[in-house]
Order: C-alpha cells, then structure tokens, then sequence
C-alpha cells in the first residue's frame, strides 16, 4: 500500500476510528515510514490542541433565537413573483382545489356566453311579420284587438 | 174653364210641394256618413256590453277565423278570451285603460302593449280618421240589420289606385261597429269581423278577470317605447335610421317603435286604413329565418338590415325599398 493511503487513515486512527487490524497495520507502517511519522505527529498536536480549547458559553435563549430564525423561510425571488402559486398551494387542500378549478371554468364559460349573448343578438323574422300584423290591427279600429299576436301561427 | 180641373192642378202642385219640401227637411236631417264614421270611433268605450266575436284575416296566403268573447265596461276595460280555434283557446287579454296585457292561461306568457285607450292611441285613432276624410270618398249605402238591429251601411272607396278599400256597418242605436270588411288593392278580401251574438248593458265585476292573469302581471312593465315624431325617436335610438323618400300616394308616417330594447325600430305609414312598415337594424344582429337574397324586400345597405312589408302593389314596394336612405 502507497503512503498516500496510509495518510487518508490517519485521522481515522487518531479518532480511533479504525478496526485493530487496521491500527496494526498503521503502527507497523508509522515505525518504518519517516514521513508518515512526522505527518501522524503534526496531526496529533493539531488534534490536542483542538481538544485543549475550552467551548465558548451561549448566550442564555441562543437556541430559542436560532429557532425561530430558522422558521423565518427566506422568501426566494420566485416566490415573489407568483405569490399567489404559493398562497394557493399551501391554503387549499386536494379537493378544494378541484372545486376551485371546476368554479373558475364555469364562470369563464358564463362570462363568454353573456359576452357572446351580448354581442351577437339574434332576431326571428317572424317578429316582424307579428309587428305588421299589429300595426295593421290598431289602424282597423272600428274592431276588438282579437288576435293571438304572439302565438305561432303557421 | 172648368173649376174642378184648376182645383186639381192646385191638388197636384201642392203635392209635388210637400213630396220636395218633405225630401228636402229629410236630406237636411239626415246624418251625413262622415259623422257617423267619427261617431263609431270611440263608441265602443262608451258602452257596456258582452259580445261573440268572428274575426277573419289572411296571412302568409292562408285563412283564419277566430271567435272571440268580448266584454266592455266604460269608460275603459276591455276584456277578451278566445274560443275557438282549439290552439288558440288560452289565449286572453285584459285592456284596463293604462295597458293592455296578453296572455296564454297556464303559462308563463305575457305581454304588454299600450291600452287601446290611451292618449297615444286616441291620437293614433284621430289622425287615422282625418287621413280617412281626406284620402277617401265616404259614401252611406242602403240601410241593413246585423242581429236583427238597424245599421248604417258606410263605404270608404280608396281616391288613390293601389289602396285598400272597407265597407263598415254602424249600429244605428249605439254607433258601434257590428262588421267590418277590408279589401286590398286587388279587390281580394284581407281582413273581416262580425259579432254573432251581442248584448248591451251587461255589467261585470272587473275582478273576476283579472284573476285570469298572473299575479306578476298586476306589476306593470313598460310596453315598448313609441314615437309619434322622428325627432324624438332620433334621440333615443342607438344608429342612425333611414327613411324612405319616396311614399305611395296619401300614405305619411304613423308612428315609430323600438323593438328589442332599441336594437331595431319599426317605422310604420299609413293613409288611413293600409299601413307600410319599414323594419331596420344594424347589420350584426342576426336575421334569423331568413335566407340572404331570398326576398327582394329584405336587404342590407349601408350597415343596416331593412325588411318592408305593405299591402299595396309590388311596385310601389320597391319603389319605397330604392329611395330608403
């Protein structure tokens, strides 16, 4: 094995991280590798002094804090621009959007039906065959207005 | 000479005196047919009375008889319910002076147009009656009965060629016409009524009819809006209208009205007795039953549909369709 691999392993070996197989291994080759040697022990004096630092005391309430920052969802750049996507997902179960989905087609299909209603008027021209036929029966007038005007007659 | 000779011819000329002085005092007593046909204007909302009434009238080439029941209680309710034809039966109208409201028993159907009695229709009426007088040579013809009661027999014979012709029998008692009949230019029946049954001063409580309606209809809506000039109709109307420049002889504007919440308007002229209509409305608005081309007197021009109807001769229909601008 290259000493490349042995210097993966030694911070696993100062960890005590490794199987006893291992560790043999690493001993045996620590005693016939000068390099290695000197690498294992600059490790081992770095990992002493780590473990000489005394942990800094928290603030009293510094986790409460970082809770609630962490619950305060950063508000990424598409979720400003289409709010309402978000809105709707997160308000509306399954079935309500459903409902919603259904509304939202049916007020469209009534909003172009009045439209067309509105704009494409119709005009039966027997209605103006039944306006003669009044205008001729208020001009008779020595009679009763006796006529079904707007029944079918066909 | 002998005295009982000069004593006849005496006898003779005084006769001959009192035959012409007494034909003379009858012709001035005599009530000239003008005044009967004004009198038999308005009669009938003078009267109480129930009556059978057969109405016949022509239309698209076909026939049909109608028999109405009609009751009248002055100064202004009219009631009607037709009785025969079968399909016809629901239908009933009720005029109470301020409108008058149609309607088909067990339906929904209803309509509202405005009372034969109102002051828009008196007026209607009165004009007609002075395009008569002038348009018209109205002549008294024998004396008759119709149910057994004398009438007045009166002619109105068109002065200009292509206009309808009516002969109306007046009530001598009452002045109310008992029958009428129309003829078109052509001599050929259009439209006739009699009464087959009447009976004067019949009264009725008005209530029991109008329990026949529904009771939505006692909320008047307004009947459709009608013009009696064209300035007024020009300021309410949503295009501009057309008008025709070319009318046959005797013939001037009626009245105008707008149909279809003022999407289309309905000009109507008359002489009288005949009426033209001139139907108009923008072009977007559909004619439905109708095919393009199909009708010389149904066109487009200018943005707008036409439809003329008339019953005086083609010619002088198409002669109104070419000057419509």
């Amino acid at each position: 094995m290259s000493c490349k691999k042995w210097k993966k392993k030694l911070s696993s070996y100062l960890d005590n991280e490794v199987s006893s197989r291992e560790k043999s291994k690493i001993e045996k080759h620590l005693k016939s590798c000068r390099a290695c040697f000197n690498q294992f022990k600059q490790l081992e004096r770095v990992h002493r002094l780590v473990q000489s630092i005394q942990p800094e005391k928290l603030r009293p309430g510094f986790y409460e804090r970082l809770s609630e920052r962490l619950c305060q969802k950063k508000t990424t750049l598409r979720e400003k621009l289409v709010p309402w996507r978000y809105g709707w997902q997160l308000s509306f179960p399954g079935v309500g959007k459903i409902a919603i989905a259904v509304s939202a087609v049916l007020l469209v299909s009534v909003s172009f039906y009045i439209w067309r209603s509105a704009t494409s008027y119709e005009v039966n021209i027997k209605v103006f065959e039944e306006e003669y036929f009044r205008s001729q029966q208020m001009n008779s007038f020595v009679g009763e207005l006796a006529l079904p005007v707007f029944f079918e007659i066909e | 000479m002998n005295p009982g000779k000069g004593f006849q011819k005496v006898l003779q000329c005084l006769l001959v005196l009192i035959i012409l002085s007494g034909g003379m005092t009858s012709a001035l007593l005599a009530i000239e047919p003008k005044e009967i046909l004004t009198r038999s204007l308005e009669a009938r909302f003078q009267l109480n009375f129930e009556g059978i009434q057969e109405t016949e009238f022509r239309r698209s080439g076909k026939r049909y008889i109608i028999t109405t029941r009609v009751i009248r209680q002055k100064p202004d309710f009219t009631y009607t319910a037709t009785l025969a034809p079968a399909r016809f039966k629901r239908w009933i109208a009720l005029d109470d002076g301020e409108f008058r409201i149609e309607h088909i028993r067990g339906s929904n159907k209803f309509e509202f147009f405005p009372s034969e009695n109102s002051p828009e229709a008196k007026e209607i009426r009165r004009k007609n009656l002075n395009l008569i007088k002038k348009n018209y040579k109205i002549s008294r013809l024998l004396d008759g009965y119709i149910l057994a009661r004398p009438v007045y027999v009166i002619s109105l014979i068109p002065k200009h060629p292509g206009n309808p012709r009516r002969k109306v029998w007046i009530d001598k008692k009452t002045y109310l016409p008992l029958k009428k009949e129309d003829y078109n230019w052509k001599g050929e029946l259009i439209s006739a009524f009699h009464y087959t049954k009447i009976h004067f001063d019949r009264r009725f409580s008005k209530e029991k009819f109008y329990g026949e309606f529904p009771q939505r209809t006692r909320k008047k809506v307004s009947s459709p809006e009608r013009f009696l000039n064209l300035k007024d109709l020009r300021r309410k109307i949503r295009f501009p209208v057309s008008l025709p420049h070319y009318l046959p002889a005797g013939y001037e504007f009626q009245e105008a009205v707008l149909l279809f919440e003022g999407r289309a308007v309905k000009l109507t002229y008359t002489n009288g007795l005949g009426v033209i209509c001139l139907f108009q409305m923008p072009s977007n608005i559909k004619l439905r039953g109708h095919l393009e081309g199909a009708h010389p007197l149904v066109w487009r021009k200018t943005g707008k549909t036409f439809d003329l109807k008339g019953d005086v001769p083609r010619k002088e229909l198409i002669k109104i369709r070419q000057s419509v601008k």
